[in-house]
């Protein structure tokens, strides 16, 4: 009588609603925390405006250095709208303080600023 | 069998989350310090613009003792040290700004923008000039009197341009213009103060180093020469002033940067070459095929009370970028005299107290002043004849920044000569 042969099916054991509960408890903290730690990074990092606008303002010093750019001008741009002033040093009068501002020209506020310290124009001319 | 253990497999799922999110993270940061160290260096350059802006003021005083601290003008914080010292008739300025643990630094020469275009200054002697030969006049000269007329030297009559000046002509005083005098004496008076027996400098010896090198972000260093001999050191550069009791000869193998050197005599070897300040108090020889580089000061100091006539010499083919002074407060009947060989080239300014004798050719590109010009020929010896001279103060270069030397009506700007260190 040929053997009657039973194969066994592996038992797979069901995993305990508490384990998948804590499981997912896991998860989501993980995720949670990384999501959290990643928001502050970016809201920490300088945003795109910003880096555009420092760029400029750098351009518009060399335009001005290069004559390019006159005072009382106002140059618009994408990101921000930018004017100069200058003043001459109070302590040193050969010497003038030169700002370059940057305005947010839709809430009319401050974006950015550069200094620069520059002899004045009659004593750049040579021979 | 495989175990249906979802809190394992959870556990090394987070993991891995774990590790991916945090190098990301880690990634983030690392780039934003960058940009923050960046931004930082961005700052401090602009504070240090400002700062060498500062320093180069004619009203920014001079910082002897120690350096002077200061607010800086864009982030009014103090942040801003500058330095300014006078380093012989140059002046070195040392500036530094820092943020946190992050400093940048940098030092430099400062001199004068020169602004007028002298080319020619001739003491007014009630003679008048005689000009013969190729010789170019270019830029303002400054004649006696009398004026200036061509003349025949040796059968050879001048051949140039029919105003013979190209270029202004005024009328000269009977002195040489006014000069910085605080300077000379500053100099004179750190020779003697430093050699004398209450000074509380450190002078060391300088035959025992081979080789010396000191930045000018450090105290000045002064050596003593005690003897008469050969300067037998390799290099010597920097922050470094040497003083010696006698003779100071020094060999074409010394390399030279900068270093100031005061003595008696002076005598640089045939085919030295260096850039540095020389000042010599009683005589100084300089041999043939010498080149000096920019910014370069050869002078001699001569005291009122020396009896003349001192001597300076400068042998054939020698060129200096800078410049080259023969000086005395008063000048005694027996002029000194500043001898130039032949083919010499002055890039700068060229100025005696005194005589100027020259064997022509002679090109100046700058300035020669002097009481009086004198050349020896095989006919005679011709006074106040300019005789195949090459005087052109175009060609000097146009970023020549001068030493602190003619005062002016109005304060010139100062300007940077060379960045050291």
């Amino acid at each position: 009588m040929a053997r009657l042969i039973t194969y066994r099916i592996p038992s797979l054991r069901a995993s305990t609603l508490v384990e998948v509960l804590i499981a997912l408890i896991i998860l989501l903290s993980v995720f949670g925390a990384g999501m959290l730690l990643f928001t502050q990074l970016v809201n920490a990092s300088t945003s795109k405006r910003q880096t555009i606008v420092r760029f400029e303002l750098k351009q518009l010093s060399s335009a001005y250095l290069a004559g390019d750019f006159e005072m009382q001008e106002t140059k618009t741009t994408k990101a921000a709208a930018y004017i100069a002033e200058t003043e001459t040093l109070a302590l040193y009068t050969d010497r003038k303080r030169v700002r370059f501002y940057a305005y947010d020209i839709e809430n009319n506020n401050l974006l950015d600023s550069l200094i620069l310290i520059l002899p004045h124009d009659d004593d750049q001319d040579t021979l | 069998m495989v175990k249906a253990s979802a809190l394992h497999l959870v556990l090394v799922i987070t993991l891995v989350i774990t590790i991916v999110l945090g190098s990301l993270i880690y990634l983030h940061y690392f780039y934003r310090e960058q940009e923050q160290k960046i931004d930082r260096w961005d700052a401090l350059e602009q504070d240090l613009k400002a700062g060498t802006s500062l320093a180069l003021s004619t009203y920014f005083p001079y910082t002897e003792s120690g350096d002077s601290l200061l607010l800086s003008p864009i982030t009014l914080r103090d942040s801003l040290r500058i330095g300014k010292k006078q380093w012989g008739f140059l002046d070195v300025v040392t500036v530094y700004s820092w943020r946190g643990k992050d400093t940048l630094r940098r030092s430099f020469l400062a001199g004068i923008q020169p602004k007028d275009s002298t080319v020619l200054y001739i003491v007014d002697e009630d003679r008048p000039l005689s000009i013969s030969g190729k010789t170019v006049i270019q830029g303002t000269a400054f004649l006696p009197q009398s004026g200036m007329r061509p003349a025949f030297v040796d059968g050879e009559y001048y051949e140039g341009i029919e105003e013979m000046v190209d270029g202004q002509i005024k009328e000269s005083n009977q002195s040489l213009p006014n000069y910085e005098s605080d300077r000379l004496n500053a100099i004179q008076a750190l020779y003697q103060h430093t050699l004398s027996e209450n000074s509380n400098l450190d002078l060391q010896d300088i035959a025992s180093t081979r080789s010396v090198r000191h930045s000018f972000f450090e105290a000045t260093k002064y050596y003593h020469l005690p003897r008469a001999a050969p300067l037998l050191v390799d290099s010597i550069a920097g922050n470094l002033v040497i003083l010696a009791d006698s003779t100071v000869h020094i060999s074409a193998q010394t390399i030279w940067e900068d270093a100031i050197v005061i003595a008696p005599h002076i005598k640089l070897e045939d085919n030295f070459s260096g850039n540095g300040q020389f000042f010599a108090l009683d005589s100084l020889t300089v041999g043939k095929n010498v080149a000096l580089g920019y910014p370069s000061i050869l002078a001699l100091l001569a005291a009122d009370s020396l009896n003349g006539p001192l001597k300076v010499t400068i042998g054939e083919n020698t060129r200096v970028q800078g410049m080259v002074l023969l000086h005395r407060a008063d000048v005694p009947d027996q002029m000194d005299l500043l001898e130039l060989q032949k083919n010499v080239t002055v890039e700068g300014e060229l100025i005696s107290f005194g005589l100027l004798k020259y064997t022509d050719p002679l090109t100046v590109k700058g300035g020669l002043y002097a009481h009086r010009l004198i050349t020896q020929r095989p006919s005679s010896l011709y006074e106040n004849y300019l005789i195949n001279l090459n005087l052109e103060r175009s060609k000097l270069h146009p970023y020549y920044i001068a030493p602190f030397f003619w005062t002016t009506d109005k304060p010139a700007p100062q300007n940077i000569v060379k960045w050291l260190d």
